[in-house]
């Protein structure tokens, strides 16, 4: 991989078995075979059981230091390129590179134990994304003032909104840190303040040196945090190129056709 | 300065990327000790007897089946409730490491697709939790002790060779049961199902003599061994050559699948999972 670059896939496809059989589609209730304009492609004809295909033949290069913004319908592969990156899952054929500590938020991050508090809750996401505990109690005081948690950072999680924990989830994967940020939709989750707080401190945490990836469905967070664009339609790279352009493509494709 | 290696996820890895990821999963015991013990606790939040429970619950076996079986089967006296208490404390800590090793992937579902740690971790994790257990449920057996005749020498030290073995079998048989777990969503409940059975089935409050000419029911059964390594020698007896060896063979049988399988298995879960 070339030195200025800090994500590199190669000829990547990835095929997720579902273990279920390959279900009868001209059944009874007079539906037959549809055509989906969301997901990956489904092999029904592959063997028994039924495969779908979440990237398809992916080759992408990112350098250091890119904000690049990830769109597409729902199912396009967004988080399934995501995980690629991360190395979570591993491609079926092809390369995933990557360089550098990378820290991850996604959905399923968010609220890992919902009857622990909010501190606890830092430290439990602080320790699995590495840190120490004396690290993570180092850090408590500056997440707590970011988060404008208050009093809420004793209550247990289970009674924060989806945004509120969208804010301690961003707080702790943007303190470790990371020379990669990888960000499944969450910040689309926050409110507009927690935007423009969001913002400021990628620009103060994330130097020139960082990349970002976001997968998002929200066009202000595309324009606002990003530099490049990625257009991914079921699987595969339909377009890269300056966010105007792609989010221009983005919403030709969007219409019914 | 931050560590700029590159990292390459392919389809193909060698046998050396799974010894990796365990060494790698040692290194942190932050990570599991803390999640681990989080596990534990948070159980008993928002109850007023917190981990005090724990022991009831155990407690309440232990007592019902020595008044109960004590009786019925003609065992009595200060000894049996050492043996009884020893019996289900490490029959509890065998049952749940099984059954929840079978889900220790899939419980953990969350937390693997979203953070790219070393897999063991969580294997480790299952671990810590089950020795916390095992510690409170070791009060129990400090009570019946205390209040009995029984004297500990030199020689009950013997039960911790066979205590670490046990926890070895188990470091290896979590992770298999895990992935074959997390691949065939029908194993938790047939082990579920197979646990209550041979709760019965297994010498773990009566005694595998008691079954005159028929006592290959309970030699066969290998939780017999595991169980006499560490009970013996707490009961002021010698644990046998037989359950020596059933217990090494056992456990090297055990690492040997978990070290040729490991490195495959772990590439395929994140797929099992997702």
């Amino acid at each position: 991989m070339r030195e200025d670059l800090a994500i590199r896939l190669t000829d990547l496809t990835m095929e997720l078995p579902t273990y279920r059989r390959v279900p009868k589609r001209h059944s009874s209730n007079g539906l037959g075979s549809l055509q989906a304009s969301v997901g990956g492609r489904l092999n029904f004809s592959r063997g028994s059981t039924l495969t779908v295909t979440a990237l398809d033949d992916v080759s992408v290069e990112i350098a250091r230091g890119e904000k690049i913004g990830l769109i597409g319908l729902n199912g396009a592969g967004k988080s399934t390129m995501l995980k690629v990156m991360a190395g979570i899952l591993p491609p079926t054929s092809g390369t995933a590179e990557s360089r550098g500590k990378i820290s991850t938020l996604f959905a399923e991050s968010l609220g890992l134990k919902p009857e622990a508090t909010g501190i606890e809750n830092i430290l439990l996401s602080g320790v699995s994304l590495g840190l120490t505990h004396g690290r993570v109690r180092k850090m408590i005081p500056e997440i707590v003032e970011f988060t404008e948690l208050g009093d809420y950072i004793y209550m247990p999680l289970r009674t924060y909104s989806t945004g509120m924990r969208a804010r301690l989830g961003f707080a702790v994967a943007t303190s470790i840190d990371p020379d990669i940020l990888l960000i499944d939709e969450i910040i689309g989750a926050g409110d507009l303040r927690f935007k423009e707080k969001a913002k400021g401190r990628l620009d103060e945490f994330m130097g020139s040196a960082n990349t970002l990836v976001v997968a998002s469905q929200s066009e202000d967070v595309i324009r606002e945090f990003c530099d490049r664009a990625i257009l991914l339609e079921r699987g595969r790279v339909r377009m890269t190129g300056g966010v105007d352009e792609v989010l221009a493509e983005y919403k030709g494709t969007r219409k019914p056709r | 300065m931050s560590d700029l290696s590159i990292r390459v996820h392919t389809s193909q890895s060698g046998f050396f990327a799974g010894l990796d990821d365990i060494i790698r999963s040692f290194a942190r015991p932050p990570l599991w000790i803390t999640l681990g013990w989080y596990d534990f606790t948070l159980r008993y939040r928002r109850t007023y007897l917190g981990p005090l429970w724990e022991i009831l619950v155990v407690g309440t076996w232990v007592a019902g089946l020595g008044l109960l079986f004590g009786r019925l089967l003609g065992h009595s006296g200060e000894n049996y409730l050492v043996y009884l208490s020893v019996g289900v404390i490490l029959w509890s800590y065998i049952s749940s490491t099984l059954t929840t090793g079978a889900a220790v992937f899939v419980t953990n579902a969350r937390a693997i697709s979203s953070i790219n740690n070393p897999l063991f971790t969580y294997v480790l994790r299952n671990a810590v939790e089950h020795w916390a257990k095992m510690v409170v449920h070791s009060l129990i057996l400090l009570g019946v002790l205390f209040f009995s005749d029984v004297q500990m020498g030199w020689g009950s030290l013997l039960a911790v060779p066979g205590l670490l073995l046990l926890f070895l079998g188990a470091m290896a048989a979590v992770p298999l049961l895990g992935f074959a777990g997390a691949r065939y969503r029908d194993l938790t409940h047939m082990i579920r199902a197979g646990m209550r059975f041979l709760f019965f089935a297994t010498p773990v409050f009566w005694y595998a003599d008691g079954l005159g000419d028929r006592d290959f029911l309970a030699l066969f059964n290998p939780f017999t061994h595991y169980l006499e390594l560490v009970r013996a020698p707490l009961t002021g007896e010698a644990p046998s050559a037989l359950s020596w060896a059933v217990v090494l063979a056992l456990n090297a049988v055990g690492l040997v699948l978990f070290a040729a399988t490991y490195n495959s298995f772990r590439r395929r879960l994140a797929i099992w999972i997702g």
